[in-house]
């Protein structure tokens, strides 16, 4: 009877914690990602949400008040939801496929900007953010 | 036929985006990831294969904007895939932080090649 109670309790938790803000945060994520292809050019649309998406996730991931411990609902929505779907490995990969002429420059844009976003969002974090979102 | 710029599209996108965000969220808990990111790597090779199936089996605008932009495109990702390759060289784990990036995409490309061999 108490071990059931508290497995309702757990499931209720994971889903209110987890996969509502996860859910949520991929539907925001892919709408925006849209978004930005309607505005720009077919590869540079793609280059543009991977590389502004990595930055971002630099900046929360390393933030103590984003963290899966500190704060679960917002680490889902944020990190595993809007900031996962908003950027996108598949399209990427069609792009470097179906279009030799760019590919190799695709592939070194995205790839140097993306783990240099990720680096420049981290210190953005030390550097002017890690006050401002303490909890 | 669904107009690209209606709210339709918008909607329907997204809720192709929560699903794919879902079946990637259960995917990688259950992928065996303890030292390397095996559940990125494979939502990516997957969701890959299912974008070149798209272009290739000549599917209609709006089941490539649903299943493609709203789907694949969240189920794959790149932003957990760069983070996870910085975590891996900031453990000095150079070999798997390379296997991790360059795997990746190797495999993505040869995932689309075989769907346009399949189809």
């Amino acid at each position: 009877m108490n071990r059931s109670n508290q497995r309702r309790k757990n499931i209720a938790f994971s889903v209110i914690h987890y996969l509502i803000p996860l859910a949520f945060g991929g539907f925001i994520g892919a709408i925006t990602r849209y978004a930005f292809t309607l505005l720009f050019p077919n590869l540079i649309s793609t280059i543009l949400v991977n590389v502004i998406g990595s930055i971002f996730i630099g900046m929360v991931f390393y933030n103590t008040a984003f963290t899966k411990q500190s704060n679960p609902l917002l680490h889902h929505f944020l990190i595993v939801g809007f900031l996962a779907s908003f950027t996108t490995y598949s399209t990427f990969a069609l792009d470097t496929f179906i279009s030799p002429e760019f590919a190799m420059l695709n592939v070194l844009l995205t790839y140097v900007l993306g783990f240099t976003g990720v680096l420049l969002g981290k210190s953005i974090n030390e550097k002017s953010l890690k006050g401002a979102f303490k909890c | 036929m669904l107009n690209p710029h209606s709210i339709e599209a918008f909607v329907l996108i997204g809720f192709g985006g929560m699903f794919g965000a879902l079946a990637r969220y259960i995917l990688i808990q259950f992928a065996p990831s303890r030292n390397f990111p095996l559940g990125t790597f494979m939502v990516n090779v997957i969701g890959s294969f299912l974008m070149g199936v798209l272009l290739f089996s000549n599917s209609s605008s709006s089941i490539s904007l649903i299943v493609g932009v709203g789907i694949c495109g969240s189920f794959t990702t790149f932003s957990t895939f760069s983070l996870e390759t910085i975590r891996l060289l900031e453990e000095q784990n150079i070999l798997y932080a390379t296997v991790n990036s360059m795997g990746t995409l190797l495999s993505s490309l040869i995932a689309i090649f075989i769907a346009q061999l399949l189809f």
